[in-house]
């Protein structure tokens, strides 16, 4: 055995597993290296090196009640324990453990869909259902719903909502922390609790309504160390008649503002779904731009505006997609139009696609933006090949993702504040990627814009992996010193992250700990994660 | 229900495991047997359409993409591994490798053979090879070809692999062609040959 838990005997440890496996059976407990490497996070930054986090070992429950038994056995051992659902969060870390040593508690087998209802538009499930699982029992029973998932299908439906991912529809769906309703938890003394209206016997509204009655407590679940869930409600969206997705495109760099104003009001208002924002410069290889953007001095906005302006092109465009029937979309589309040309001057408008439901499997094949439609796929990890756009792919990457407001203001702000900070730190590792006067907001969260970049990892260079991570120390802290936070991040940088969410000499942070110490005292439950440590790690572990 | 293998989660790329760990070769090596039915081939690529063409007259069925192999992956392989997980093999671009490894992972299987072809702006040719030793031997005679006559001995390789049973013994290769290579990112993307088939060890489990 390579790696054991911290301040944990051998002999300690062998016993545990020896009551893992009388628990769940001796071929669902994983100790020889040949397994447990498997639980490497294959898009890890310290690939290699001695702060790489590694499993001692994995264990894979198939009932709340299994589960409930390893927390006990855990307790009685002071074996750390680390749950993960289908563990394909890459770029956030994957399956591995925040604390080297600990014991990965595998949800997978855990895959049932408890309940799902087309009418009333929710499901019931355990953490090993995937989307590609949920989105396929619907298909096969023919269900009035569409499920709202992420770019990989491969992901747990509870996983991802726990970490608070997200997907492409409407904003009441594709923040799918906020469209969770009620919990199953398996406490760290081995208690097994509900939450919401799950809490009440019998409840016949579990995966409807959030709350239940009494103070709110999911949230502690969530990117948390305070249990392990093992059944969560969500919201699913009905199947709509008719999708219809248009562009809408401005022709000069302050025209974001008033932009994103527009597109705003449209949104809240709930006329569209997701918009996307970019810019047909983004990907641009002209070398005129090209010398603009990487003078050594800086980019500068108006030289680019200049530029762009001259080339009679858009600077930005918005991809506004309508769900509904086809002649509300087809209305929708219109006012979106009048609202949008009446905000800014040269505005231009172009229908992209308009698709009757439902699809046969071919025409979800070639559907644009296949996620938009509720379909999951694999498309951003099969295609990860070189292009001319991508002409040094890396081993993986680390998302940086910070929170920035939803203006247009705040978007230019920020491309000008992380360039500099990119710029003055040597560049990007890579030499591409990171920000410039193209760089648009992703949007998958209702009410606010994440400006997401992926710093490149590569598994056999070390110095590479160096920089990026030391890159992404400082526009940890540049995007601090703007008010700008993540929203999620890998396990390197939990607790760099948490030092920034500071008020108050850091009274968050003591809160969380406070909690910790109280429903976890030995720390058995996913020591570290968000930068909450166990008390008997803090001085070691920070 | 799952067997053993299907929750152990993968978590590592198939460029560092096959090529460089010791554990793909050691308990992954499995007998491909006659189970091998489907290739992929990359119609971007020219050594991955010679792939195709030799596979083909082997009888194999072709799953041809621009890259992207979800619908295949939806609609057949995995409702068929379910049932029964079986080999699959291709010459690829990394991404579709990575993503099915860990796909066929949760099905309890491993990839058993991988060659790794970078071709770099100044000639220099790298090839690496794991897999069974007469496998990987036969793969590194191969580094003087150019892309599609590379395919088609790739596929010759491949189907002969699946052909074999027992279980072989683990072998590894990494040749050039002689010159040296320049800075690592002065190379084409680089192209894999490979085989995914039932785990030996798996199979006990089952």
């Amino acid at each position: 055995m390579a790696i054991l838990p911290p301040q944990v005997s051998a002999e300690a440890f062998a016993e545990a597993i020896r009551r893992f496996q009388a628990v769940v059976g001796a071929e669902w407990v994983f100790t020889v290296d040949e397994d447990v490497g498997l639980y490497r996070d294959s898009y890890s930054p310290a690939w290699g090196e001695g702060d790489e986090k590694l499993a001692s070992a994995a264990v894979a429950p198939i009932s709340a009640d299994q589960v409930a038994a390893i927390v006990r056995i855990a307790n009685e051992h002071r074996i750390p324990l680390y749950p993960i659902s289908t563990g394909m969060n890459l770029g956030y870390g994957g399956s591995a453990p925040v604390l080297s040593g600990s014991v990965v508690v595998d949800l997978k087998r855990m895959n049932k869909i408890i309940e799902i209802d087309d009418v009333r538009g929710y499901a019931i499930v355990e953490p090993g259902v995937s989307y590609f699982d949920l989105y396929r029992y619907i298909q096969d029973h023919g269900l009035n719903l569409w499920i709202d998932t992420p770019d990989p299908g491969w992901g747990s439906v509870i996983g991802n909502a726990l970490d608070h991912g997200v997907g492409y529809t409407y904003g009441a769906y594709r923040d799918h922390f906020y469209s969770h309703s009620g919990m199953e938890v398996v406490l760290p003394t081995g208690e097994i609790m509900r939450t919401g209206m799950g809490a009440l016997p019998g409840a016949k509204s579990w995966g409807e309504y959030h709350y239940g009655f009494g103070p709110y407590v999911d949230g502690l679940f969530s990117q948390g160390s305070a249990g392990i869930v093992t059944k969560m409600g969500i919201h699913l969206m009905p199947a709509p008649e008719a999708y219809l997705s248009c562009m809408a495109r401005v022709p000069r760099r302050d025209d974001i503002i008033p932009l994103v104003a527009e597109v705003n009001r449209l949104e809240h208002a709930g006329l569209i779904g997701m918009p996307n924002y970019g810019s047909p410069w983004s990907q641009s290889r002209d070398p005129a731009l090209q010398a603009l953007i990487g003078r050594p001095d800086g980019w500068n906005a108006a030289e680019v505006d200049r530029f762009v302006i001259n080339a009679g092109m858009p600077y930005w465009e918005v991809n506004l997609q309508f769900y509904g029937p086809e002649a509300t979309t087809t209305a929708n589309w219109e006012y979106a139009k009048a609202k949008i040309a009446a905000a800014v001057a040269g505005a231009t408008f172009a229908e992209v696609e308009r698709l009757r439901f439902p699809l046969t499997e071919e025409q979800k094949h070639n559907a644009r933006h296949r996620v938009a439609i509720g379909v999951p796929n694999l498309e951003i990890f099969f295609i990860g090949a070189r292009s001319a756009f991508n002409p040094t792919p890396s081993d993986g990457h680390v998302w940086f993702s910070p929170v920035i407001p939803k203006s247009g203001e705040a978007i230019l702000d920020f491309q000008e504040t992380m360039s500099k900070a990119v710029r003055d730190a040597g560049g990007f590792p890579g030499g591409l990627g990171g920000y410039g006067p193209f760089s648009a907001p992703a949007t998958w969260m209702y009410r606010t814009f994440i400006m997401i970049s992926g710093l490149p990892v590569a598994r056999n260079n070390p110095e590479f992996n160096k920089r990026s991570r030391a890159l992404f120390d400082r526009l940890i802290d540049v995007a601090a010193q703007k008010g700008w936070g993540e929203y999620r991040t890998h396990p390197l940088f939990y607790d760099k992250i948490m030092s920034t969410y500071n008020f108050n000499d850091n009274a968050l942070l003591r809160f969380h700990e406070r909690i910790k110490d109280a429903i976890d005292p030995n720390g058995i439950i996913a020591a570290g994660r968000s930068g909450i440590w166990p008390k008997y790690l803090r001085g070691s572990q920070r | 229900m799952p067997n053993r293998r299907d929750v152990v989660k993968t978590a590592i790329g198939i460029s560092a495991l096959p090529l460089i760990s010791g554990a793909f070769a050691s308990t992954a090596v499995a007998s491909a047997g006659s189970s091998l039915r489907d290739a992929l081939v990359d119609e971007r690529s020219g050594a991955s359409r010679a792939f195709g063409r030799r596979v083909a007259d082997h009888g194999l069925t072709i799953h041809e993409s621009h890259g992207d192999w979800s619908q295949l992956w939806f609609t057949h392989l995995d409702r068929e591994w379910r049932l029964r997980p079986a080999a699959i093999a291709g010459l690829t671009h990394h991404g579709p490798l990575f993503t099915f490894e860990h796909l066929a992972r949760s099905r309890g299987m491993r990839p058993v053979f991988v060659a790794e072809l970078r071709r770099y702006r100044n000639g220099a040719v790298s090839l690496r090879v794991s897999g069974p030793a007469a496998a990987a031997a036969r793969a590194e005679q191969t580094i003087g070809l150019d892309d599609e006559a590379w395919g088609a001995s790739m596929a010759e390789v491949l189907v002969g692999l699946s052909a074999a049973t027992g279980a072989p013994l683990p072998g590894r290769a990494a040749v050039t062609n002689g010159i040296e290579a320049p800075v690592l990112t002065e190379h084409s993307d680089p192209l894999y040959a490979w085989m995914i088939a039932p785990a030996a060890r798996a199979a006990r489990f089952v």
